[in-house]
This record gives C-alpha cells, sequence and structure tokens, in this order.
C-alpha cells in the first residue's frame, strides 16, 4: 500500500522541504495564491466538503461541515490550529511542524480564507519549545513573502496568524478549554452548546482543527478532490499518519491511505517491521490513549474510522500504540488512568475523583503486585459511576484502558488477587510483594 | 418566553421554555439533586450531581412534525447518555426521567465519590444541621462507600480567606459557587483555584486576601462547611438558632435579614430573601455589622444628673425632671426655646412621635435629623417627589431599562444596590456611571461619564437640553417649563464640554440612552446629595421630560444616609415641614441654626434621640453646654449623653418591633429578636412616656401646682445660667395639644396605624399589611428548596414590605420643572483645590463598633492626581496639609493616576482624619501643600 | 519564539532588579496587539517573567497581573494549572523525563534510577549545586525514540539508562548557553545520541531567512540580531534519519 508520493509527509518526497525556498519551489502556496485570487471563500468550502476529509483530531469529523456550521454574517471569525498534541503515543503534528512546517501555514491560512478568519492562532503545547520556534520562524518567512498580513497579494484579504504557547495541559487540547487557555484562563473545558462554530473564542464563532487536518488542505485544493479521494475509503477518503509506537521495531509516523491494516502498519518491513524480539502481539491501542484497546485478533482490522469502530474501538488520533506480551494488562491500565489522572483539570466531580481512585486501587494491582477480591467489582463500579458522567471527553476516555483491561484480561485481575491470598496477603496495606513483570525493550 | 410542556417522572407540566430542567422539575413537585448549581448563578454543570435521564420526541424529517406511535403518541428518543439537568434547557415535549436505576447509580455514584474527598467532620462543622451535602447525603447518598477512607484531602485546617471568612479546603467540593459569585454578581474576582485535579482547591490572592464588600455572602451559598465566617465560628448549631425577620438599618437599601438568635443572644445575621430588595444577599456590613446590638456599656437604666453626676435613676424620676424643666423652658421662651434631633436609624414609630412630641406637646419646629456638620445631606423631598413608582422591582428590570447613576458610588454608600445595577446590565440595561472619579461600578457600565468637579450643572443642563430637542410633548400637569426653556437656551454643549471635560458625542450618546429607555432609573448618592434640590432637581427634570415620572419601574432612587433616612423625611422630623412634606407656616430651626441659637440663649433645652452631634461635630458641645436642660435618649452613653441632664435608655433595632422607610420608600418591618437591657426600652414607649409625663404636668399644672425650675446641674465649665421662671399653665394655648388624647398607644402597631391614618401615603401599611409575603419571585417558591440551597437565605414568610407612592403618584400631583437656583463656589487662588469627600461603607460608625469589619477601616489619606502630585513636589506617603476658610488638615498623600486634575479626595467619617473639620459646606475649596517632614 | 534582543540582557536568574514592563515594553506590546483581550498574553508574559527571574514567586506573579491589569488570583490560578510554570526555584536545568506509555515499557524507567543516582536526587528534586531538577511528565509526543527527555524545554531522543551519564555530562558543559539559561525554553533545540553515544544536535533546514525581508511591520517577533544555532545550519545537512521512516 506504500504511497508514490506523500500528501502530508512530503519530506520524504522532497529532501528539505522545511527550507521555505524549497517548498516554495514544489507547488508551495501555489493553492493559496490560487485560492486567493481566484476563488471564492465557499468554494474551498466546498471542495473540502467534497473531498470528504475528516478531523484528525480525534473525532473524525467531517471537516467541510465543521466549517459549515458559521453563523452567516458574523465577524470577527476566528481559526484556531490544535497543536497540543497531548495524547500519548501522538507524535505526528509534531514531525509535521519539524519536517514540513510550511505546508501547514499554508493550509492554516488556506482555511482561515475559507472561513473567512483574520486571525488564526496555532496553539502548540507548552513543551512544543521547538516546535514554537520552528513555526514563528517560519511564519516570519510567509509575511516576509506577502502571504500573511494585510491586503495580502494584493487581494484585499488579511489574515495574521500566531503562535500561541500553552504551559503543560493536555486537557487544553479540547477545544473550549484550548480557547479558555487562549483567553488567559486556566484550561477547563466548558459547556456545550454554545458551540465554538457559534461561539467561540472571544465568544465569537471559531473554527478549530488540528495540525494534519489543516496540513491537508492545500493539497486537496491543489490536486482536486479526485485525486484525494483516490486515496483511502469511501467514507475515510485520503491518507492518515499513523503514529507506531511500542515494541514494534520500526516505531515513527507513517504516512498512509485509510484501510491499511494494523498487520501491515506493524509488520510490513517498510513500517513497523514487525515486533520487538518477535514477541507476540497482546495489545493494540489503534486510537490514542483513549481508545478502547484492540488484541492480535484484531490485526487484520483496517485502519478507518468506520472498521476500527466496527472493532470496538476507534481510530482516534491515528496513534497506534503496540504491547507485546511482556505487559501486564493492569499495568498498562494503571499507567494509562495515571495520565488521566494527571491531566484531569480537577472540574467534574466524576473525573477528578474517578481517576485518583482508578489509580489508587489500580497501584494495588500494578505496583504492588497484589489485589484484594473486592477491588475488582469496586474498579468496575468506579469506571461505570464516571462512563457517560464526566463534563467532558476526558473523563470518558479514562474509562476506556481500565474497561478494556477488566473486559480483555479478567484473569489477569485475578491472578494478582490469587497471587496476594497465596502469599498471605491479607491486601490491606502491606509492602509490595515485587513488582509485576514490565518488559524492558532492548535498543 | 413561551410557555412549554414537558413531562417529568409520567407528570406533565407546563413551564416556561427559559428554564432548566432541575427548576422546571421542581415546579413538578420532583426534586433533582443539585451541588453546582444555584439558581441565582448561571449553571456549569460541574458536579454532575444533577444527570438525569432524558428524551425528545423524534421528529420526522420530511414533515418537521413529531413522529408518533401506534397509541398515536410521540415516539420519545432517549439521549445515550444522561444529561446533566441543570444545564439543559427544556424544550417542548421533552421527557424527563429522575428516577430509574441508571439515573439513580450516576446520582450516587458523584456523591461517594464526593464523600470520598469530604472529612465527614459534621460534628465539628458550622453547617451542620443546614448543610446540602449531609441533606443530599440522606436521599441520594450511597449507604456506605467501597473506598478507602484512608485517602481523603488533606490540606492545612481553617485556613483564613482574610478575617471574615476561613476556608476548609477539606470539606471544599469543588462546586465553584463561591468563585462564581464574586467573579460574576460581585465583581470582585479575588476568589479562583489552585492546582488541578484532585489538587484543585479555592485561594484568594487579593490585598488584602478576600477583598470584597459581599464575602459573606459565598460562606451562605457554599453548600458544604468550606467557607465559614469568623463571626459565627464556632458560636452554636444551627437548630440551636431561632431566627427573627429583621432589617439591616446601615444604609438606604434595607436589606432584609433574619437574626439568628439563642439564648437571648444574637449569633449571626442572615440575609433573608426579598426580590424587590435584596434578593438574597447582605453585604458584609449587614452580616457582620451588627454586633452593636450586644454592645458592652449598654445603657440600662435612665440617668439623671445630679451633683453634677449622672446618676440612675427611676423612669418617673426620669420623666418627672424632663417634664418640670420642657415645661418650665416651654413656659418661659416658649416652643421655639426647645428643639430635638433625631437619628435617622430610628424606626418610623419612634420619629412620628418624636415629631408629634415637639410639634404638638411643646410646640415647636425645632426638629431636624442632621447636625450641622458642614458638608452633610441636604433635606432630599425631590427623590419623594420623583421617587420610583410603587411597583417597582428592580429584579425585573434588563433590556428596555437605562439606568443613571450621578454622583454616587453604590458600592461604598448602598453596596446592595451595586449588585442590583449589575444585574440589570447582566439582564440587558444600560448603565451609565457619572462621576468625577472612577468608581468600581464604571466596570460594569456601558457608558461612564468622568466630569469635572463643579460642573455638575452643566452637565445635567446639557443632558437635559439634549433630550429636550427631542421631546416633542411636553407632560400634561407641569410647570416651570419656560423657566427651564430659557435657562437650556443659555446651556451651550460646546462650553459644557469645555467645562466638563466631557466630549459633547460622550453626552449625547448617553442622552439617547435616556431618551431610548423604557424604564428609567436615576441613581444619585453623596455628590448630589450635599447639593439639595439644586442637582437633584435638574435630574428629575430628565424624569419629567421624558413622561417617567410616578411609574413603576422609572424614577429617582437617592442613597441616603441610613437605613430610615426616608422614614424621618415622611415623618417630618424636619424644621420646614411636618409628616407627610406638608408644608408648615412657620419653620423650625435646622440643626445647624440651632447650635448660634443656642449658644445665643434663644435656644434653652434640647431632646436628642438617637443623635450624637458631639461626635460627628465637635462645635455642637459648646452649644450643648449652653442650654439650659439635655434630654438624650440612646443606647450608650455617648459622648453627648455625657453632657446631658437626663439620659434614657432606648433600644437599637432588634429589641423591638417597628417599620423602616428605604430609598424606595418600601416600609419594612423588623420584629423584636430580644429582650431589652434591663430597664430600657423601646425608643417610641420612651416619647410616649415623655409625652404623657408633660401631659401630666400640664394636668398638674392645670391644678394651678406651679414648679420653679432651677438648672442646677452645670459643674466642670457647663454654662449653667439657669432658667427661672413660673410655670402657670392654665390654658393649652402654648401648645396644640390635639392630639392629647391620643398618647395613649399601648401596641407599636397602633403607632403604625396612626400612621397610617394621618401621614399621606401610608395609608394601608399597617404592621398586619406588611407581615404579607408576596408570591411572586421569592425565594421559597419550589418544592423543598431548602434541601438544596440550605443555609443560603431565608425565604421570607413574614413580609417584603410595602411601598408608599412618591409624591408624583398623588392624584393631583404637578411636575415642576424650574431648575433651581445654581450654588457655586468658585474656585480661588488661594484655595484652588476641589475637596471631594469620598463616602465609605466602612467608616468610623458607631454601629460599627464591637465589628470585624473595624479592621477594614482604612487610615485616612489624601489622594492626589498624578500631575498635581508632581507639580506640587509631593510624593506617595508624605504628608500634606490641606487648607480651608473653615481651617486646615494633615494627612498622608496618595498618588492615583485617575483622579481628575484639580481636586483632592478624602473619605470622610474617619478618626483620624476628620475632613469634617475643614468643610465649609457642599463644595470646599482647598489650598494643599506639602508638609516639611 | 526567538526573542532576539533578550538573548544578552538574559543571564537568568535574576533577582528582582528590573521591572518586567519596562524590560520587555515592545515585546508586551506586540504580544498586546495579537488578541482581542490582554488576558491572553497571561501565558506569554508568565513565560518571559519566569525566565528573567529564575521561577515565578509571589511578587512577580503580582507584577504579571500588575502589567495586565487583572486580579492577582486570575493570575495565581494559571501558574497552579499548569505544569511549566515554577512557583518554586528550580535547577538551571529542569530536567523531565516522560513515564508514560509507551516511554515506559521502552527503557524510562531504568532511565529514572540511572538519572536518580547520578544526580543523587528523587523526583521533584533539585540537586545541591542548583544545576539539575528531576521531574517525571507524561507524553512528550515523541513516541518513536523512547525514552524521552526534556531539558529546559530542549528534546533529547533515545535516552537509555547507558546514556544517562552522557546526557548529564552534555547538560553541565551547556549549562551556560542560552538553553540551559531558559528554563522556559525560548532557546530549546533538539538532540540526539550519535553513533558513540554523545549528544548532538539534531540539524533541520528552516534556513533562508533575511530580516531585511521581514521587516514589513508584522508585529509579534523582532528581527533577530543574532540568529540562533538552528538558522546557523549549513546548506546541505540533511534531516536526520531517524525523523522521518
Ligand atoms: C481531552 C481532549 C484532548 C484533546 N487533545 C487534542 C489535541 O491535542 N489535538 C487535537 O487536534 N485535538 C485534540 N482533541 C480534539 C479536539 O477537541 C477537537 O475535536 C479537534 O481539535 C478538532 O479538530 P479536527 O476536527 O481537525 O479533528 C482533544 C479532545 C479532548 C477531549
Ligand atoms: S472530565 Fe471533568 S475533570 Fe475531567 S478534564 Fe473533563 S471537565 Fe475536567
Ligand atoms: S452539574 Fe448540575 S448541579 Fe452540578
Amino acid at each position: 500500500m506504500a504511497l508514490t508520493e506523500h500528501v502530508i509527509m512530503r519530506e520524504l518526497d522532497v529532501p528539505n522541504i522545511a527550507d521555505f525556498n524549497v517548498y516554495l519551489q514544489h507547488d508551495g502556496y501555489v493553492a493559496y495564491r490560487k485560492a486567493l485570487t481566484e476563488m471564492k471563500p465557499n468554494e474551498i468550502v466546498q471542495i473540502v466538503s467534497d473531498a470528504g476529509l475528516r478531523g484528525r483530531g480525534g473525532a473524525g469529523f467531517p471537516t467541510g461541515r465543521k466549517w459549515s456550521f458559521l453563523p452567516r454574517g458574523v465577524y470577527p471569525r476566528y481559526l484556531l490550529c490544535n497543536c497540543d498534541e497531548s495524547e500519548p503515543g501522538t507524535f505526528n503534528n509534531h514531525q509535521i511542524i519539524d519536517l514540513n512546517p510550511h505546508q501547514l501555514i499554508e493550509g492554516v491560512a488556506l482555511s482561515a480564507f475559507a472561513i473567512e478568519a483574520e486571525v488564526a492562532y496555532i496553539y502548540c503545547r507548552g513543551e512544543f519549545a521547538t516546535a514554537v520556534n520552528t513555526l514563528e520562524h517560519a511564519i516570519e518567512q510567509a509575511y516576509a513573502a506577502g502571504f500573511l498580513g494585510k491586503n495580502i497579494l494584493g487581494t484585499g484579504v488579511n489574515i495574521d496568524m500566531y503562535v500561541h504557547r500553552g504551559a503543560g495541559a493536555y486537557i487544553c487540547g479540547e477545544e473550549t478549554a484550548l480557547m479558555e487557555s487562549l483567553e488567559g484562563k486556566i484550561g477547563q473545558p466548558r459547556n456545550k452548546p454554545p458551540f465554538p462554530a457559534v461561539e467561540g473564542l472571544y465568544r465569537k464563532p471559531t473554527i478549530i482543527n488540528n495540525v494534519e487536518t489543516l496540513a491537508n488542505v492545500p493539497p486537496i485544493v491543489l490536486k482536486g478532490v479526485d485525486w484525494y479521494r483516490s486515496y483511502g475509503t469511501q467514507q475515510s477518503p485520503g491518507t492518515k499518519v499513523f503514529s507506531l509506537s511500542g515494541h514494534v521495531n520500526r516505531p515513527g509516523n507513517y504516512e498512509l491511505p485509510f484501510g491499511v491494516t494494523l498487520r501491515e502498519l506493524i509488520y510490513s518491513p517498510e513500517y513497523g517491521g514487525g515486533m520487538h524480539g518477535d514477541r507476540p502481539v497482546k495489545i493494540i491501542i489503534p486510537g490514542g490513549a483513549s481508545a478502547p484497546w484492540l488484541i492480535d485478533k484484531h490485526l487484520d482490522t483496517p485502519l478507518d474510522y468506520e472498521s476500527v469502530a466496527a472493532a470496538g474501538s476507534m481510530l482516534g488520533s491515528g496513534a497506534v500504540m503496540v504491547m507485546n506480551d511482556t505487559v501486564s494488562a493492569p499495568h498498562l491500565a494503571y499507567k494509562m488512568d495515571e495520565f488521566f489522572k494527571h491531566e484531569s483539570c480537577g472540574k467534574c466531580t466524576p473525573c477528578r475523583e474517578g481517576t485518583h481512585w482508578l489509580v489508587k486501587v489500580l497501584h494495588r494491582f500494578a505496583e504492588e503486585g497484589h489485589g484484594r477480591a473486592e477491588d475488582i467489582p469496586v474498579l468496575h463500579s468506579i469506571y461505570r459511576q464516571m462512563q457517560g458522567n464526566c463534563f467532558c471527553l476526558l473523563g470518558e476516555s479514562a474509562v476506556m484502558p481500565i474497561k478494556s483491561a477488566l473486559a480483555l484480561f479478567p484473569e489477569e485481575f485475578e491472578a494478582y488477587v490469587a497471587r496476594a491470598a497465596s502469599n498471605g496477603h491479607d491486601g490491606q496495606n502491606g509492602s509490595a510483594k515485587g513488582k509485576p513483570v514490565i518488559a524492558l525493550q532492548q535498543r | 418566553m413561551a410557555e412549554i410542556i414537558i413531562t417529568v417522572d409520567g407528570v406533565q407540566i407546563t413551564v416556561p421554555d427559559t428554564m432548566n430542567v432541575v427548576d422546571a422539575a421542581r415546579l413538578a413537585a420532583t426534586q433533582i439533586p443539585v451541588f453546582c448549581y444555584h439558581p441565582r448563578l448561571p449553571a456549569v454543570g460541574m458536579c454532575r450531581m444533577c444527570m438525569v435521564a432524558i428524551g425528545m420526541p423524534r421528529i420526522d424529517r420530511d414533515t418537521r412534525q413529531p413522529m408518533l406511535n401506534e397509541h398515536g403518541k410521540p415516539i420519545i428518543q432517549m439521549f445515550p447518555k444522561l444529561q446533566p439537568a441543570c444545564t439543559t434547557r427544556v424544550a417542548d415535549g421533552m421527557v424527563v426521567i429522575t428516577n430509574s436505576e441508571e439515573v439513580k447509580f450516576a446520582q450516587n455514584g458523584v456523591l461517594e465519590f464526593l464523600l470520598t474527598s469530604h472529612p465527614l467532620d459534621c460534628p465539628v462543622c458550622d453547617k451542620g444541621g443546614e448543610c446540602p451535602l449531609q441533606n443530599l447525603t440522606m436521599e441520594w447518598g450511597p449507604g456506605n462507600s467501597r473506598f478507602d477512607y484512608s485517602d481523603k484531602v488533606h490540606f492545612e485546617k481553617p485556613y483564613k480567606l482574610g478575617d471574615l471568612i476561613n476556608l476548609d479546603r477539606e470539606r471544599c467540593i469543588l462546586c465553584s459557587r463561591c468563585v462564581r459569585f464574586q467573579d460574576d454578581l460581585a465583581d470582585d474576582s479575588v476568589l479562583g483555584f489552585d492546582q488541578r485535579g484532585r489538587k484543585w482547591h479555592i485561594i484568594s490572592k487579593s490585598d488584602p486576601p478576600f477583598d470584597s464588600k459581599f464575602s459573606g455572602n459565598t460562606t451562605d451559598i457554599c453548600p458544604v462547611g468550606a467557607l465559614t465566617t469568623s463571626d459565627f465560628r464556632f458560636r452554636a448549631r444551627a437548630w440551636e438558632l431561632t431566627s427573627v425577620p429583621s432589617l439591616c438599618n446601615h444604609c438606604a437599601v434595607g436589606c432584609n435579614t433574619t437574626l439568628d438568635m439563642r439564648h437571648n443572644q444574637l449569633q449571626r445575621v442572615m440575609p433573608r430573601d426579598n426580590a424587590a430588595v435584596n434578593d438574597i444577599w447582605i453585604c458584609d456590613k449587614g452580616r457582620f455589622g451588627h454586633r452593636f446590638i450586644e454592645r458592652e456599656h449598654r445603657l440600662t437604666t435612665p440617668l439623671v444628673r445630679r451633683d453634677g453626676q449622672l446618676q440612675p435613676a427611676t423612669w418617673d424620676e426620669a420623666l418627672d425632671v424632663i417634664a418640670t424643666n420642657l415645661r418650665a423652658i416651654q413656659a418661659a421662651a416658649g416652643g421655639a426655646a426647645l428643639a430635638g434631633l433625631a437619628g435617622e436609624h430610628l424606626a418610623n414609630e419612634d420619629l412620628f412621635l418624636f415629631q408629634r412630641l415637639f410639634r404638638e406637646v411643646l410646640g415647636s419646629n425645632n426638629l431636624d435629623t442632621r447636625t450641622g456638620v458642614p458638608g452633610e445631606y441636604a433635606l432630599d423631598d425631590v427623590g419623594y417627589q420623583y421617587g420610583v413608582g410603587v411597583g417597582t422591582n428592580l429584579m425585573d428590570l434588563g433590556k428596555g431599562t437605562a439606568v443613571l447613576v450621578f454622583g454616587a458610588d453604590p458600592e461604598e454608600e448602598a453596596p446592595l444596590y451595586m449588585l442590583r445595577l449589575r444585574q440589570i446590565v447582566t439582564q440587558g440595561g444600560s448603565l451609565i456611571v457619572a462621576n468625577p472619579r472612577p468608581t468600581k461600578l464604571d466596570r460594569s457600565a456601558t457608558q461612564t461619564l468622568h466630569y469635572r468637579p463643579d460642573s455638575e450643572r452643566e452637565v445635567l443642563l446639557a443632558l437635559l437640553k439634549l433630550v429636550s430637542a427631542e421631546t416633542k410633548q411636553i407632560p400634561q400637569r407641569t410647570t416651570g417649563g419656560a423657566e427651564l426653556k430659557g435657562t437650556l437656551e443659555q446651556t451651550k454643549l460646546d462650553a459644557v464640554a469645555k467645562l466638563s471635560g466631557l466630549e459633547q458625542a460622550a453626552l449625547a450618546q448617553a442622552a439617547q440612552t435616556i431618551l431610548a429607555a423604557e424604564h428609567l432609573l436615576i441613581v444619585y448618592g453623596a455628590d448630589v446629595l450635599v447639593h439639595g434640590a439644586s442637582l437633584s432637581a435638574l435630574l428629575a427634570n430628565l424624569l419629567i421630560l421624558r413622561g417617567k415620572v410616578g411609574l413603576a419601574n422609572s424614577g429617582l432612587i437617592p442613597l441616603l444616609a441610613r437605613g430610615n433616612s426616608r422614614g424621618a423625611l415622611d415623618m417630618g422630623v424636619r424644621p420646614d415641614k411636618a409628616a407627610g412634606y406638608a408644608p408648615l407656616k412657620q419653620a423650625g430651626l435646622t440643626a445647624r441654626e440651632m447650635w448660634p441659637a443656642a449658644l445665643a440663649g434663644k435656644l434653652r433645652g434640647m431632646y436628642l434621640m438617637g443623635s450624637d452631634p458631639v461626635a460627628s461635630y465637635a462645635p455642637a458641645r459648646a452649644a450643648l453646654d449652653a442650654l439650659a436642660f439635655l434630654v438624650v435618649q440612646d443606647t450608650t452613653l455617648t459622648a453627648t449623653a455625657q453632657l446631658a441632664d437626663v439620659v434614657l435608655p432606648g433600644t437599637n433595632v432588634a429589641e423591638y418591633d417597628a417599620t423602616y422607610t428605604n430609598a424606595e420608600r418600601r416600609v419594612q418591618r423588623a420584629r423584636l429578636a430580644r429582650k431589652v437591657y434591663d430597664a430600657s426600652k423601646p425608643n417610641w414607649e420612651i416619647v410616649q412616656a415623655v409625652a404623657q409625663a408633660l401631659q401630666g404636668e400640664l394636668v398638674l399644672a392645670g391644678a394651678a401646682s406651679s414648679t420653679t425650675v432651677t438648672r442646677t446641674v452645670g459643674g466642670n465649665g457647663k454654662s449653667g445660667d439657669g432658667v427661672q421662671g413660673k410655670l402657670t399653665l392654665t390654658t393649652s394655648t402654648a401648645s396644640p395639644v390635639a392630639a392629647q388624647e391620643s398618647w395613649d398607644y399601648i401596641t407599636v402597631g397602633e403607632v403604625a396605624a396612626d400612621i397610617a391614618d394621618l401621614v399621606p401615603g401610608y395609608a394601608g401599611i399597617t404592621h398586619t399589611a406588611l407581615a404579607q409575603t408576596a408570591q411572586t419571585k421569592e425565594w421559597g417558591r419550589q418544592a423543598n428548596e431548602d434541601y438544596f440551597y440550605d443555609g443560603t437565605s431565608y425565604t421570607n414568610a413574614e413580609g417584603v414590605g410595602l411601598q408608599v407612592p412618591a409624591g408624583a403618584e398623588l392624584p393631583k400631583a404637578t411636575f415642576d420643572l424650574t431648575p433651581p437656583p445654581a450654588t457655586k463656589v468658585p474656585a480661588s487662588s488661594t484655595y484652588p483645590f476641589a475637596l471631594l469627600v469620598q463616602t465609605l461603607a466602612y467608616r468610623n460608625d458607631p454601629f460599627l463598633h464591637d465589628s470585624l469589619l473595624q479592621s477594614h477601616i482604612p487610615a485616612g489619606y489624601i489622594a492626589l492626581n498624578t500631575a498635581d502630585a508632581a507639580q506640587l513636589g509631593i510624593a506617595a506617603g508624605a504628608q500634606v496639609q490641606l487648607t480651608s476658610a473653615a481651617g486646615s488638615l494633615r494627612g498622608t498623600a496618595r498618588v492615583v493616576p485617575d483622579l481628575p486634575a484639580g481636586c483632592v479626595l478624602v473619605p470622610g467619617g474617619l478618626v483620624d482624619l476628620p475632613v469634617a473639620t475643614i468643610q465649609t459646606g457642599a463644595l470646599t475649596r482647598v489650598a494643599v501643600s506639602s508638609v516639611a517632614e | 519564539m526567538r526573542r532576539g534582543g533578550e538573548k544578552e540582557s538574559l543571564p537568568s536568574r535574576r533577582k528582582h532588579t528590573a521591572m518586567l514592563k519596562e524590560t520587555y515594553a515592545t515585546q508586551i506590546e506586540s504580544l498586546l496587539a495579537r488578541y482581542a483581550s490582554p488576558r491572553s498574553v497571561v501565558l506569554p508574559l508568565l513565560y518571559i517573567a519566569q525566565d528573567h527571574y529564575g521561577h515565578l514567586t509571589e511578587a512577580v506573579i503580582n507584577e504579571v497581573a500588575a502589567i495586565l491589569d487583572l486580579p492577582a488570583t486570575a493570575v495565581f490560578e494559571v501558574v497552579g494549572f499548569y505544569t511549566l510554570y515554577y512557583d518554586r526555584p528550580v535547577g538551571r536545568w529542569m530536567v523531565q523525563v516522560c513515564d508514560d506509555v509507551p516511554c515506559c515499557y521502552c527503557g524510562a524507567e531504568e532511565l529514572i534510577d540511572a538519572l536518580k543516582q547520578q544526580l543523587g536526587i528523587s523526583e521533584e528534586q533539585t540537586s545541591s549545586d542548583g544545576m539539575f531538577t528531576l521531574q517525571r511528565v507524561k507524553c512528550l509526543a515523541a513516541c518513536q525514540r523512547p525514552p524521552v527527555v526534556q531539558a529546559n524545554l530542549s528534546y533529547f531522543y533515545d535516552v537509555t539508562a547507558e546514556r544517562a551519564d552522557a546526557f548529564i555530562r552534555f547538560l553541565r558543559e551547556h549549562a551556560d548557553t542560552p538553553q540551559g539559561k531558559s528554563v522556559s525554553g525560548y532557546y530549546a533545540e533538539d538532540y540526539e545520541p550519535d553513533a558513540a553515544g554523545n549528544f548532538r544536535l539534531i540539524q533541520r533546514r528552516l534556513a533562508t531567512y533575511q530580516p531585511a525581508a521581514a521587516s514589513n511591520g508584522h508585529g509579534p517577533t523582532e528581527p533577530d540580531p543574532s540568529p540562533p544555532a538552528q538558522s546557523e545550519l549549513s546548506e546541505s545537512s540533511p534531516p536526520t534519519s531517524a525523523e522521518g521512516s
């Protein structure tokens, strides 16, 4: 399924495309120039709709449709590019900025034009200090070349673009929390409705899209709907940059058309190159920490939104984490929920308390190596108390690891209980009887 | 707002479509538990306690009509997840299920989560017994928890958020009600959260911490015992308290309160719901500033001066001395030799009888509530004549309402009005704030006008000119139109702009707002009140031109000094008008005129009730010393009382049942909350006893018993020239004693009934009528409110008050447009600066004694504009001297950028900087100089 | 953001000598011009303040609040909520090791143990010489090259336990570089081990930026008089192979 040309990871086709001149020599800003000089904003919205571009930030929501929710005639509008990329296992936005930043900037500018926003902010997670530097540098080049600013290319169009740096909070990737953060507040999600398209940043109509989503826009506008739809599936057209990590031989970002199977991604020598030490696949998390787990029997699932959903998980951010048989399910659930606990903003009770208690109880299994029989129903209960009751999707996501672990590997929890019992452990407050086995990958 | 039908647990009800599901369900007597939701705050949906199942009729895509099942009923499609009821708005056909297993599991789950972090220290928690968390746990809680209790949230226990409020972070359930109250309602964003996740906790980083005049309200709306007051801490358990309806008398808002009593002692003050007055809030002065009720050193018995000393006496002795002496003076020099001063905090019943005593028994019109200190408020008749109409309810105002705040700082002068005016803006109204200096209300204003001091008159004339230009037809029953026209013709907008420093466009914008308003409210305060009618009449003219007089929700609201300032004016405790603003043939002396009259020997005897002129106006002392006879009735031995010949022990608001009239002329009733101290008596009873004693004297006199009185008191420098004379009263010609027979009130209600009969406008305002509670928009309107909002506020079951019609509402009222003459105090080269005196909420006020607020009274300062300070070479913190024609004063300089040039701002009412000593009148001009260290 | 002129004036850990408002007047101005509300400048300004003073004391937070005319509590909230603001003294290098999935299964725990040993401190502590503060953090979005560490927000890839030594050595040697001085990461760069196990800069190409052409008045950054390392790269250096796939 290898691509002969890349839509996003064009650095593989064109060396040094991060160089502004190189980018310009290779169709850089051609789509943008064409849009500004020859097209109307809503034509671009239409093209993006027709291309079937779906948001890469997690939900896979059709981008053109999202853009069409903007209330007519209400200005100013804002475009926000979501580069908070903090979901464990997800690292493709990071690489797009490192290696192909101008395509992102062109995409943001082009999309701002399409939705008639005069200001666009790229919200980068605070840890991306290097990426912020890269972007600011590249934006300056775009300004210098006259692609940004006032009266761009003499068309009367104004677009300003700024990078806004977060400061360490995964929740700020949630669109409304991101807006709060951009407004200088603590990053906690807002109630919806009103939805951002109606009332977003500064209570003005706002569109928010992921980095990869927006980087898709220039090639779509340049090469057309049919070209774009020649990749991927009917429902999930185009390509996706999959972030492959874990116990595979070649972790990394791989741009492939939607519909490639997990097996191909993991085992193809061009991509994952197989499992480390040829150990078996035990757990696959196909869409970032928030996605329900899959197991080896799902290896032939095609990676598109519908198929992964049919397999009981979600494609999410396209972060594929693969764990081999050295990883214990309770431990993986523990680590994942530790992440969610760390990032819970505190606003709503089920997430704030639930993640705390999940980690607390899981710690007994995963780190102390023993559990109590009564802990298992408690774990079931905690996630049920959270599920469907949290304010935002962070809390809902925190349910997935423990729910998956309990559903797929109940015997591992029971084994810990049994072991604790056979060690004469009362499971109350004794010390750890040795850590569970955790694989250390040799590099 | 449309009415729609929803179904809650199978019960169909009709509700307004603006409601959320929580409120709507409660109308159907179904309780959905809540923590973060509070009906007075925007819903946020944080706590997730209110999760319910919600469905909507399935709509046919083609017909846009609900699809029906085989029984012809709409097919209901349930949302896949439970929904928070607090943030979900009702919609037509909505189906709400609150009692399914799924819902119970979710609500149970949230409660269990909350309890796992909560310390469960109910036995030592002030909130115990009125705690929504306790209440809801009983109803919705899990029986027990399966979690380790060893992992509660731990924080250092009580943590002071300022000196009024304690925070127990362990108890906090992070509902953010307090933070949202401070941000959204009070506009003091001094509370916030630190950290995140389970470490999230409340902080206050203002300087001083929790710097807000409304902080106490957060302790009410806190659904657990996380926020409690230092004032009530560990004083009593909620269930031991007896709650007595009362009123706050500190300012003209007249907030409804309850006094929570135990063992005849005040434990705390809580707000009592009154939508038209204070909603469910009170300010910190109302909450913490009532320790005066149980002050130490209360007077417990009458005192009579014997051998130069005030000594305990019986009531009979005291009244006898009073009657004898007052009669003697009256006989010798006539009623005009007698005068009375009464405090504006006293009840209508007290004041009504007081003026009757003077007018009917003693034959004197020398009455006042003021003390004659320069710069005090003039008698505000305009505020009565053109006051807001009967039926005004600030709660209802929003879109279509314009509020003009002129020369007022509501946050300081009448704090609760600040919340009410902000609410009007929140609800879509316009707010113009016009002052010489910035105030906090500016932040909420839709337009601010900062005019130069002493250009008020011109600014108002300019507004009138702009408004009258758009006024086609002057309303009927109006006089003075020609005079106004003449004055407006001479008013030149460009000249006003130049004088006032306001842009002409700004004036035009304000005029447009006024012209566009359906309801027009004009709030004025200290800066206008000191000038009397000369400014307020111009404000009234705006209303008259707009035809907004005598109407509900339009009119003037003067921020008078005290809780019953309006009542005192209504009752006629003033030299120039009888009760109900009836004109007098011959006016008496004003307070300011009394002092020279006393020094000149023309005034011989005074009776002061709840008035302490010596404290506020030092020169009064010599005049009081010069009197032949002085009676002081008060609750403590004030500086003035120490000079008296007889001291009578009176009562405060908690100790008798009586009525008070607020700035909007709403008459409200406070109840007897505690037994009086020993021999002290309700103030009105004392006045009646004095009257009766005088009548007895009269009878005695009529029986030809004559008494010679000599003022024997006087030692220690008192000029005891005494009054000598024969009392040979045989007829009643000396005093109009027409009402003699009526000095036989047995209950205070009878006095109120007399007021209702005799004072125009008070008809029908009896104690019984005042005890009635209107049903609309009151706090306790919904099922089992206390369960959820326990400890928030008291449901008002004891009366929300009745409004007295404004003068303009009377049938034959005419509206006078004649502009009053200008009263200007021009600047001179000797005194180039205008002195602005700021009224502070927290000042040296005897009523704040013994309260926690004492430490909130600032040290005095003299504020100067940055440029002026630079020019004078004065640095912040330096000593400066102010000199006026009346004297000079030294204080510490503050340099502020936003004060207009050419003026100095000094807080009033502070003992360390008695600015009154240099005031010369309504506007004082001063010279500023730096003092060499 | 590269704040050119500031570089010299950034000997970090300065005490309260200068006022932010004056020192960074142009920057604050240009930041304010970016947003519809001055409150949006809180996060960027806190970064500036943090680098200027070393960490965010109460006085500093109040200073930021005053500059933006915000209630102090609002700024304290922000400092408390976000993990990259330090309200306590931290070492010259803030060493943040990702211990999340997948790093934790690829050597992160072993690395943390090694670092603790090396530095003689445990998590959240600062070494006695004030050079290092060690912290565990969650996923750093670089999972293809675990274990991943950030030091003053410069990325270090493939930091296995065996490379802990080289890593610490590198940081010590580079303590006085702009990277070492900016705990907020203004000059952050990315590093990887070479064949010998020593850390070296990952060279990416962005170059050909002409400052003269940029002076078209657009706000956010000032022309950079001394472009940092990244733009001094030789024209021919290719992107590192490991970056792609
Ligand atoms: C807790 C949470 C974290 C998220 N983090 C990110 C993120 O880092 N990047 C991102 O693009 N979207 C993230 N999202 C999804 C965004 O809310 C939003 O849906 C997305 O940016 C929309 O862009 P798209 O339509 O292009 O996918 C997150 C959502 C949640 C609930
Ligand atoms: S689920 Fe709740 S606590 Fe968790 S991040 Fe969302 S709002 Fe915050
Ligand atoms: S979420 Fe509805 S009451 Fe808290």
